[in-house]
């Protein structure tokens, strides 16, 4: 019967703490609005959460490195070079500190209602198109020519693709995020940003593509390898 | 002719859906649900990462809406709680369209996203050559004259309109374009000589929309050839009189439209010829015109003026200051107009008389985070003032919380972006 109790304590624990928090940072020159979500919706129930800072370009940047210690929570926002916070609930307020690089503010958030956790997009569960199935090539100019060549294929019911750019040398890429649907494709390499978008033109074979490099946009038409025709 | 005239009297002059700028692709600005006379505070807010510009949509109990922070975002109408979010490359200073199911924006990345409407998931994007904003030399009179600015109060992109399974938008390229709604396949588009940042009309067969050339086109929905143009004012000195920024209005057989010449136009919609123009002594009429019944209201920028015409003859029938400069557009809805200040105010006003009913004030105007507001709310026009006149004049008037957005009246909630990153439901 120890069992019962133990999750129903958990269970109203993460009531308390679950939701969306709303308040100002006080920095020495200004208050900056901060908003945070926090649920136990990742893995096994997991603490998860992610953090809106109007005004600074931030919507859904994710808590990582949390630590949950009774009412006391520490994150930090890695993809915002690291910004750290931690702090305690108490209330219905979060109160605690924010630092970056050095810098310390603190911060009064207040409960506001349920948490509204930004997911990482992920790859959907769906099949290429027949008409896409196959090896892609073209050659396209960033800063000198480079060669782009794309193999397309379903795996158990699921898209699949690799990518390789050849100039000086020769890179494999397996992008982690692959959207598309028969009118287009998005090959997404997330540790170098590399990306790949392009629309299948039925009426010439061919794949109008748009490859963006460290931001850098060119465009490139991809045709049939003989080996693939 | 006569078959012309009558597919311009068959464009419904009100809106039967809040799907897409200005409320359907021939733009009416007249909602179907009425505004309240009154409001009692705030429904709910939705904090976005950055400033919104464009204007929020309805479709299906939801409310969608992009943000400079780069994403689009659906939330429930009632609870202000998120549905999805989608990414794009940059900001989405634009509106976007639903249509058939499909959502349509424009983002600063210079391409056109098409989404599922009820999922948020990708379904095509059409690039084009590329975004920029207007510039020119000493634009404005801004230091040191022999500079090149990009125009900081070009702050829109241009919002798609839906037709005919068409999806009709302008670029920074300077083109028109119009991409099958479905496939996201090119259908034409039309080169003009400088920036389209206006949301295209589209009724009758005709595509109309401004350029930043000076010149108003006249377009055949279906080939994009020029059918008229008209030229408004040119400025060669520091280019602040010149451009279309605000998006035309169709109603019967007449295309409203206004003009950084500091006029507001009404041409015949099948012929060009200009019908009246109520000028403004020099300032902007950047927000775009609604027209409902016999009345055409529309907003000026820096003169403050909220005016009313008669539709046929431009004629006043009243023309009151409000509370700060707009570049937000009115929504008639019933018998009240609502419209944003650019200092952070939303303002509900009698249609008939003018008479102010309510306002309502955002965070970040309250705030003034940039201290260029008064005390009581408007510009100090003095310190903004102050000389040499630069890019950071301007930049520092986008901290006080501003309305440019056009609300979005929906069951007796109004429902706007602010400059302050957070989008309102009030009533």
């Amino acid at each position: 019967m120890l069992f019962p109790y133990l999750s129903l304590a958990i269970a109203m624990h993460q009531e308390v703490i679950d939701g969306r928090y709303e308040g100002l940072v006080h920095f020495s020159a200004y208050e900056q609005p901060l908003v945070l979500d926090i649920d136990h919706g990742g893995g096994g129930g997991a603490m998860r959460g992610s953090a809106v800072l109007p005004g600074l370009g931030v919507h859904g940047a994710h808590m990582e490195k949390i630590e949950v210690d009774g009412s006391k929570l520490a994150f930090t926002l890695q993809e915002l070079g690291g910004i750290s916070c931690s702090g305690r609930f108490e209330n219905g307020h979060f109160l605690g500190t924010f630092i970056q690089s050095g810098n310390t503010a603190n911060f009064d958030l207040k409960r506001i209602g349920p948490a509204q956790v930004d997911a990482p997009i992920k790859t959907p569960a769906a099949a290429f198109s027949p008409n896409l199935i196959g090896t892609w090539s073209g050659d396209f100019v960033f800063l000198y020519k480079r060669n782009l060549t794309v193999h397309i294929s379903n795996v158990n019911g699921h898209g699949a693709a690799t990518f390789v750019v050849k100039g000086k040398r020769t890179s494999t890429f397996n992008p982690d995020l692959i959207l598309q649907t028969p009118h287009f494709v998005q090959l997404t390499d997330s540790p170098t940003g590399i990306t790949i978008e392009a629309h299948p033109n039925s009426k010439s074979n061919t794949i109008s593509a748009r490859v963006t490099i460290s931001g850098i946009e060119s465009d490139v038409v991809l045709t049939r390898t003989k080996e693939s025709k | 002719m006569i078959f012309q005239a009558l597919a311009f009297a068959l464009t419904p002059a009100k809106m039967t859906e809040d799907s897409m700028f200005r409320g359907g692709p021939s733009h009416p600005g007249v909602s179907g649900s009425p505004a309240p006379r009154k409001i009692t505070g705030v429904k709910w807010t939705f904090p976005t990462g950055d400033s919104i510009f464009g204007s929020p949509v309805s479709w299906h109990g939801a409310i969608y809406f992009g943000s400079s922070d780069g994403n689009l975002y659906s939330v429930d109408a009632q609870t202000g709680v998120q549905r999805w979010k989608a990414p794009t490359g940059a900001a989405v200073n634009s509106t976007p369209a639903v249509w058939n199911g499909k959502l349509y924006a424009t983002s600063y990345d210079g391409r056109l996203y098409c989404l599922d409407a009820d999922t948020g998931a990708l379904q095509w994007k059409y690039f084009t050559n590329g975004e920029r904003r207007f510039e020119a030399k000493g634009l404005h009179g801004m230091q040191p004259l022999r500079q090149t600015f990009a125009d900081p109060m070009d702050m829109f992109l241009s919002s798609p309109s839906v037709s005919n399974g068409a999806v009709y938008f302008g670029s920074g390229d300077g083109n028109v374009y119009a991409v099958d709604a479905e496939t996201g396949d090119l259908r034409w588009k039309f080169k003009t000589g400088d920036v389209v940042h206006a949301s295209p009309a589209v009724a009758g067969g005709r595509v109309f929309v401004g350029s930043w050339d000076s010149f108003f086109y006249a377009l055949d929905a279906s080939t994009g050839k020029v059918v008229w143009k008209y030229q408004g004012g040119t400025d060669d000195f520091i280019h602040n009189q010149v451009g279309f920024q605000s998006s035309p209005s169709v109603t019967g057989n007449t295309v409203y439209v206004g003009c950084r010449d500091s006029n507001l136009y009404a041409f015949d919609a099948a012929t060009g010829k200009p019908l009246w123009k109520s000028n403004n002594s020099g300032s902007w009429v950047n927000a775009s015109p609604a027209c409902a019944g016999e009345t055409l209201y529309y907003a000026t920028c820096d003169s403050k003026r909220f005016r009313a015409v008669i539709a046929k003859t431009g004629k006043d029938v009243f023309n009151v200051e409000s509370k700060g400069l707009m570049m937000s557009s009115p929504v008639v809805a019933g018998d009240v107009i609502v419209y944003g200040t650019f200092n952070g105010f939303v303002e509900g006003r009698d249609a008939k008389s003018g008479e102010p009913l309510w306002n309502f004030r955002t965070k970040g105007s309250e705030a003034n985070r940039g201290w260029v507001l008064k005390a009581d709310g408007t510009f100090n026009s003095g310190l903004l003032g102050s000389k040499p006149f630069t890019p950071a004049t301007f930049e520092r008037q986008f901290t006080a919380g501003g309305v440019v957005s056009t609300p979005l009246v929906v069951e007796g909630t109004v429902f706007f972006g602010s400059l302050d990153g957070y989008l309102y439901a009030i009533g």
